[in-house]
């Protein structure tokens, strides 16, 4: 009879909604054993902040590949496909934990043989595809995991995967090798017409990633590296650490409604960010208990990078600091609006079967702060007698995706309608979410580290 | 969500050196790696574990400028992979190692590469890996060894040393004469730290020893005129003359079971390395190394290493004919 108990932490918005907020709180809270990163890949960017003990200063990370649990002494990082593995971004992440004190990081990871990894090629394709896009970009985080789906589902020959790295004779050292250039030939042979134009800048920088020859080899010896470091994951060991007693974690990358056939085409993730999908990994591993599945969310939506906003407030974007993301980078701007009960509604459809909620940031009011409680929108009706407000988004038939597009059209024009009554305390915001599910909420978070994280 | 700056680094770390493509395989590296900058380092800790509970720090900092030629490569590749084993052999029983690269501050883009306390041979290996030859130095007969013993004295936490006041050790290689004093703003640029004014090199090294014995290896003969005299001044008798670089771990491993008294004397050690597959010649000369060090420790001086063209003693002679 196993005693384990397993939670997936899933976001309700469009990312940055404080999963890893809660995931550090809980890894405590319940003595998780095991944080698993299932989905996305190197763009998640799950900040925690320790709060400050005896004479040791707070501290912060933003985990970006290691589970949001690894401040905790001894927890296991544990990364499965289909999450996409950024070999040496993990490095660097390593380094950065190891200034601030976590030197094990390393040593307390495990990714599954069967994880696809990116190279820097699929890295260099995609900013090039981002830059191609110019004003319509779809908002990317320039780490190459969106190429390295799209890559591997156009040509499987060439895919790579995690179990495929460790060096072992000659042969096959050299076939890797042969692979690593292929994809290379194939994403530079796509982009060789459109070059000539691109002499200096951006292009041209990431095209010459794509014309160097030597680059293969460099980052095979780097990516080796890591998979010395910690050795591909088999079924069996994975099956193991999953089923050992005690408490496993689901951390959940970026935010449902950024889902790749449930948010709004085309500013999505090629991820699925529900709980069957959590389901189907587990279940992969043998694991048959059932798994507590929450949603986490702001009391107030944000958004970083491109794609519509209808509650997307300017005064907001001012008055709420945000230390640990900042607009600049690949993504664009970091924008913040007011909670949004269309999306909201959407967003507890989209993300499957859950237990209940986990809100943060409701220390907003506490200084001051009124949101506003966005009820509906205005639309403009696409035919003369159709309405002309909307309070829920259908769910459409999965992979739809003129369905989504749709939607991201209605998004792009909806107004939305605000409450009267603005929201001014947290007892208050809590009411009102109570309004919009039944769905109990668990914990409120009040500040930034564990120790403002409250049970309900 | 949405983060991209380890993976940006790690991007440009590969592809931002295309400029300088051409050298060697083994130091893959082709600027300093993100892992071994110190830059922002508080502190690399060899802590004590259940798998090592009785943990000995042991660092190793490398000269790989220039002027060392291809001794660098030839101890990552062909002695350091080993130098665990021997230290073993020693009667070290649970070493914890840590790779330094040491360059030239005033001319050099990785001045000091930083790896990490490391207790198998595999993740030694990776450090040394890791590490960049610079190949530059410049000219001036100097190189930053001063870098290496500030950081070794002040960004450093051995568990040999804090529960059991025993201090780790720390060996440098290199053919060259030290900076008269540690630049503030070296150390500014390079770790990001503030000091009020720059240091002597004898502040330096003398804050080193309050933790570690320290030693500089000179590689070979020839190489000893440069720069023997000035570390003689500096280190005493913990400054070693090899005869060829080829000794080097054999030498630290020796000098790490001498001083802890896990070696008795130096026939007992001839013993040890004969006994770990290395040849007459090699034995002998790593025995000759040593002897001043073994009379600083007091040690009855060896019976059969006296010069370079007789190194035979009598039970040494039976075991090799």
């Amino acid at each position: 009879m196993s005693t384990s108990r397993y939670a997936s932490v899933l976001g309700l918005g469009f990312g940055d909604c404080g999963k890893g907020h809660f995931i550090d709180a809980l890894t405590r809270r319940w003595q998780a054993h095991t944080v698993v990163r299932f989905n996305g890949g190197a763009q998640a960017g799950h900040n925690v902040v320790t709060p400050a003990f005896a004479n040791s200063p707070s501290r912060h990370h933003t985990f970006t590949q290691f589970g949001a649990g690894t401040f905790v002494p001894g927890v296991r990082t544990l990364l499965v496909d289909p999450m996409i593995i950024h070999p040496t971004a993990l490095l660097v992440e390593a380094e950065v934990l190891g200034r601030i004190g976590v030197n094990d990081a390393l040593s307390r990871l495990m990714i599954d043989a069967q994880c696809r990894i990116t190279t820097p090629f699929h890295q260099a394709a995609g900013l090039l595809r981002e830059l191609l896009r110019g004003a319509a970009a779809h908002g990317t985080c320039g780490v190459g995991v969106g190429e390295t789906v799209r890559h591997g589902l156009e040509h499987p020959d060439q895919e790579l995967r995690y179990g495929d790295l460790p060096q072992c004779n000659p042969s096959k050292a050299r076939r890797l090798l042969d692979r690593l250039q292929a994809i290379r030939e194939t994403l530079l042979v796509e982009f060789l017409p459109q070059s000539p134009s691109w002499s200096v800048g951006a292009l041209s920088s990431e095209f010459q990633t794509l014309k160097d020859e030597t680059l293969a080899q460099k980052w095979l010896a780097s990516a080796r590296a890591l998979a010395r470091h910690c050795p591909p994951g088999s079924f069996e060991a994975i099956r193991t650490q999953l089923a050992q007693a005690g408490c496993v974690l689901f951390e959940g990358a970026q935010g449902v409604l950024l889902d790749e056939c449930r948010g709004f085409h085309p500013h999505t993730t090629w991820s699925s960010i529900n709980s069957p999908a959590v389901d189907g990994v587990a279940a992969r591993f043998g694991i048959e208990a059932p798994i507590e599945h929450y949603g986490v969310i702001r009391t107030y939506l944000t958004r970083h990078g491109a794609g519509p906003f209808p509650t997307h407030d300017k005064l907001l974007d001012g008055l709420l600091p945000e230390p640990h993301n900042s607009g600049d980078g690949w993504q664009g701007a970091f924008r913040r609006g007011h909670p949004d009960t269309v999306l909201l509604r959407y967003a507890l459809e989209a993300a499957g079967r859950l237990s209940g909620l986990f809100i943060g940031h409701l220390d907003v009011f506490q200084r001051g702060l009124s949101l506003k409680w966005c009820e509906r929108y205005s639309v403009e009706p696409t035919l003369p007698q159709g309405p002309r407000t909307v309070e829920r988004f259908p769910l459409g038939v999965r992979e739809d995706l003129d369905h989504q597009h749709s939607l991201t059209h209605m998004l792009q024009r909806a107004r939305p309608l605000y409450n009267a009554e603005l929201i001014r305390s947290a007892p208050d915001f809590l009411e009102r979410i109570t309004g919009v599910t039944s769905l109990p909420i668990v914990f409120c978070s009040y500040g930034a580290t564990c120790a403002d994280v409250r049970e309900n | 969500m949405g983060y991209g700056n380890y993976s940006s680094a790690a991007h440009a770390a590969l592809t931002a050196s295309r400029a300088h493509l051409g050298g060697s395989e083994v130091f893959a590296q082709r600027q300093c790696h993100p892992l071994m900058s110190p830059k922002g380092l508080k502190v690399r800790e060899c802590r004590d574990s259940a798998e090592h509970p009785d943990s000995l720090g042991i660092v190793f900092a490398l000269d790989v400028t220039g002027s060392m030629g291809d001794i660098p490569r030839l101890l990552a590749t062909k002695e350091l992979p080993n130098f665990m084993k021997l230290l073993t052999a020693c009667g070290v029983v649970h070493p914890q190692l840590m790779f330094m690269a040491i360059g030239d501050a005033n001319s050099d883009q990785a001045a000091l590469q930083v790896g990490q306390f490391e207790s198998t041979a595999e993740l030694m290996d990776q450090w040394l890996t890791w590490s960049f030859l610079e190949g530059g130095g410049g000219g001036t007969g100097q190189e930053s060894y001063d870098l290496a013993l500030y950081l070794a004295a002040q960004h450093t936490d051995m568990d040999n040393w804090v529960q059991r006041k025993k201090k780790g050790y720390l060996f440098m290689t290199g053919d060259e004469l030290p900076y008269p004093a540690l630049s503030r703003h070296h150390i500014d640029a390079l770790i990001g730290e503030k000091l009020d004014e720059d240091i002597p090199v004898e502040e330096v090294v003398a804050a080193a020893v309050e933790t570690y014995h320290v030693f500089f290896l000179i590689p070979d003969l020839a190489r000893r005129k440069r720069c023997e005299a000035r570390w003689r001044e500096l280190l005493g008798n913990h400054t070693i003359c090899m005869e060829s670089p080829a000794d080097t771990c054999a030498v630290a491993a020796a000098i790490v079971g001498l001083t802890e008294k896990l070696i008795p004397d130096l026939d007992a050690l001839a013993g040890i390395l004969s006994g770990n597959g290395f040849d007459r010649e090699h034995v002998g000369s790593t025995v000759r190394a040593l002897q001043d060090y073994a009379a600083l420790l007091k040690l009855p001086q060896s019976n059969y290493s006296s010069s370079a063209a007789t190194p035979v003693g009598k039970w040494w002679k039976r075991l090799f004919e």
